[in-house]
């Protein structure tokens, strides 16, 4: 007997990783955190915020986009690029360090060909 | 304003805004006595956090930061005459916030990516945020 699997037949979560996620759904996503993530808290707190939460369920497709954020305006994208990739490249000496962790964060995507990030607007 | 809504407790009790926003450290940081990196448990994502303290989200953990840089566990949050108090919240189990007490006895907290902020008790802060205060840790000022 042969068994075929239906896009249709799987769970929502399944589904959605079998699909190319698209720039614009990331952009949402990314809007939506920056505008309604909760104010005073910490980085774990932020990022458990729903919309970025998606943004890493996106997974690879999605650390290009992320990067080109990181470049335009540095913020705590941090999180889900590591969450996404497994990659942990900022050495113990620029821990914490916003500036040079973005930096070494968007050198790294360069190294691995995502670049180059383009500051526009 | 945000931070009243926020931390509904604050107006009722008294607070005031002491710096602008600032990007560059966290609530950990600043009750650790630094201004200039975020420490956090995320540490694989780029984070600070000291070696002596386990990397993980709960309270114990933070708690351990503290005890590493000379602080121990005391019973009140009452300013005491050569001691320099810190205070630990968390929500349902995990960490959320540190504060510390200025000399006057106030309190003086960085409120994630936004401002720093004067206050008169740790429970000022407690609620929706934050949750409650876990504990008080006192250790003796350096001159």
């Amino acid at each position: 007997m042969q068994h075929r699997t239906r896009l249709d037949d799987l769970p929502p979560k399944v589904a959605q990783s079998e699909t190319t996620p698209s720039r614009e759904t990331f952009e949402r996503l990314a809007d939506e955190w920056l505008c309604e993530r909760p104010r005073g808290v910490d980085i774990a707190q932020m990022t458990r915020h729903p919309a970025y939460q998606d943004i890493i369920e996106l997974g690879e497709p999605a650390v290009p986009w992320i990067l080109q954020r990181l470049a335009h305006k540095p913020d705590h994208w941090f999180v889900a690029l590591s969450t996404i990739t497994g990659a942990s490249p900022v050495p113990p000496a620029s821990r914490g360090r916003l500036g040079e962790m973005t930096d070494i964060w968007l050198e790294w995507g360069r190294q691995q060909g995502y670049g180059p990030f383009v500051d526009v607007d | 304003m945000w931070i009243e809504e926020q931390f509904p407790r604050l107006k009722p009790e008294g607070y005031a805004v002491t710096s602008e926003p600032d990007y560059e450290y966290n609530c950990v940081a600043y009750a650790a006595g630094e201004n200039d990196r975020w420490w956090s448990h995320l540490e694989e994502s780029g984070y600070y956090w000291p070696e002596h303290a386990s990397r993980t989200p709960f309270i114990q953990s933070l708690v351990e930061v503290f005890t590493g840089l000379g602080y121990e566990l005391c019973m009140d949050a009452d300013a005491e005459s050569g001691f320099q108090k810190v205070a630990l919240h968390s929500k349902q189990g995990h960490w959320t916030h540190a504060a510390i007490q200025l000399p006057d006895g106030n309190w003086s907290s960085k409120l994630g990516l936004e401002e720093d902020i004067c206050h008169q008790t740790p429970e000022s802060l407690t609620g929706e945020s934050y949750g409650e205060v876990h504990c008080i840790m006192r250790r003796r000022r350096t001159l």
